[in-house]
């Protein structure tokens, strides 16, 4: 049953939707109705596929790009609490900056092309990401710590086999959140200058009022999406295997 | 032998022992029996380097050495295993951060294992094999650290009756077989008969030995409580009434 939920919810919506949109005789421009927006979904196919890979590279550069900052990030701040207080601050005023606000100023400093966007995905990620992994470094339980205590052990033997697999559930809980909003950096990005990209043919198709193409692209962008959960998902099944089986 | 001279340990609002002294001959098996919540893990954990000192100091073979902790293996009521690690992987955690030749110890661990019942479960995660198991485990574990201190802070406690049984005399071995030194702490009075060399009885907050039991005149194992054990059970009980109504 719940396997069926979410089809069924979507279902219902579209029809609605259809529906709608025929009895009151909505024009096309303003609300395409589903079985259009599907048609344009598979007929252009070609076309979008062309832009969502390059929205799919920016947001896989981006979460590259975020783990490699975030993941030694969280560990120096993890090792030296000094360092953590000093940066704390900082962090989270960076999250209070609008990354609308930002994103002319980057496509000045990085220009039309990828790298505006993945570093803009960069800085939609990195703070979910840190501040999971971080986190799960302090949920260690203390008693485990003892073993290693007793041996001396130095902090990366401790980070490799005790600390870093201890951390992985939360790890995991931010990676979700990262690649949740990853999508909407690089699509803010490609908004603001771009020339590829399923963001920048979204700006275009509204300019001309293609409204069935700008949800056409949604749907690729919610795809897609769902597709970075779903792996991310398998991924966190695959590793955290140990979590769900407490007596 | 092993002495511990006036060793004291304050918290701001509480003193948790005053002056506690006492001394083991190398090879023998000591218990501290007391009541719950009379601050015998802190004792354990002050002896073994864990936490710090007020005052006092410690002899091991003659020299003064600062705490027990290149010297102590501990062992808890929690298995300290790590959840994420096979029952071998555990077993072999003293071998990594010590950095000895893993080949070697693989093979070490894999025959204690084996000698503690656990032939064939190797390859098992904690969450796969019951409570008996997973204190076996982290027994042989203790044994890998290579220390001649064994510290045993009530490591049967979470168990059933039959399994606990069956694991004192395993410990028992430890202490025989493999001449070790074992402080252990437990509030079963029966078990601290059956397996030690010395009782101190503790008292409640700030906690103090009242007494102790020298037990070194009869042999072991003892395979039941004889009239002159059961005759000590009540004792040591009646003794002990007073610290329990105290608390």
């Amino acid at each position: 049953m719940h396997r069926k939920a979410p089809f069924l919810l979507i279902t219902s919506i579209l029809v609605i939707w259809e529906l709608l949109v025929r009895l009151l005789d909505v024009p096309k421009f303003i609300l395409p109705p589903p079985s259009i927006v599907l048609q344009t979904t598979l007929l252009q196919a070609p076309l979008l596929a062309g832009h969502a890979l390059v929205t799919a590279l920016e947001i896989g550069l981006g979460l590259c790009l975020s783990l490699a900052i975030s993941l030694p990030l969280s560990i120096v701040m993890f090792k030296h609490p000094s360092i953590d207080a000093a940066l704390t601050p900082f962090l989270v005023a960076s999250q209070a900056i609008p990354v609308f606000a930002v994103a002319p100023l980057l496509v000045v400093w990085f220009g039309y092309g990828l790298l505006s966007k993945i570093v803009m995905a960069t800085i939609v990620i990195f703070f979910p990401l840190t501040v999971s992994t971080y986190s799960g470094f302090k949920q260690v339980d203390p008693d485990l710590e003892i073993v290693f205590d007793l041996l001396d052990a130095p902090f990366r033997k401790k980070m490799r086999l005790l600390y870093w697999p201890a951390a992985l559930p939360s790890f995991f809980s931010g990676l979700k959140v990262a690649v949740a909003v990853a999508t909407i950096g690089a699509v803010l990005g490609e908004w603001v200058g771009a020339q590829r990209g399923l963001g920048y043919l979204m700006i275009q198709m509204n300019a001309r009022l293609r409204t069935d193409m700008l949800f056409a692209a949604l749907v690729w962008l919610s795809l897609m999406g769902m597709g970075l959960w779903l792996l991310v998902s398998r991924l966190e099944k695959r590793f955290l295997f140990w979590l769900n089986t407490k007596e | 032998m092993l002495k511990v001279c006036g060793i004291t340990k304050i918290y701001p609002n509480l003193t948790v022992f005053r002056n506690i002294n006492f001394s083991t001959e190398r090879g023998n098996f000591g218990v501290f029996l007391g009541p719950s919540g009379c601050g015998k893990s802190t004792l354990f954990r002050v002896i073994a380097g864990i936490e710090g000192r007020d005052s006092g100091h410690i002899e091991w073979k003659g020299v003064k050495v600062s705490d027990l902790k290149d010297e102590a293996a501990i062992m808890l009521q929690k298995d300290l295993l790590l959840p994420w690690s096979t029952l071998l992987d555990n077993v072999l955690i003293p071998a990594k951060v010590l950095g000895k030749d893993l080949q070697r110890e693989r093979n070490k661990a894999i025959g204690l294992l084996s000698r503690f019942g656990l032939s064939g479960f190797e390859d098992y995660f904690p969450y796969q094999v019951s409570g008996g198991m997973r204190q076996r485990a982290a027994l042989v574990r203790t044994l890998l650290f290579d220390r001649e201190i064994l510290l045993l802070d009530e490591p049967l406690s979470a168990l059933d009756a039959l399994t606990r049984r069956l694991l004192q005399k395993e410990i028992l071995r430890i202490q025989l077989e493999f001449e070790k030194t074992v402080l252990m702490i437990t509030h079963d009075i029966k078990e601290a008969l059956l397996l030690a060399d010395r009782i101190f009885l503790l008292s409640h907050l700030p906690t103090g030995i009242i007494k102790e039991i020298d037990m070194r005149d009869m042999p072991k194992p003892r395979q039941s409580l004889g009239p002159k054990l059961a005759a000590m059970e009540e004792e040591i009980f009646s003794i002990l009434r007073g610290e329990l109504v105290d608390a």
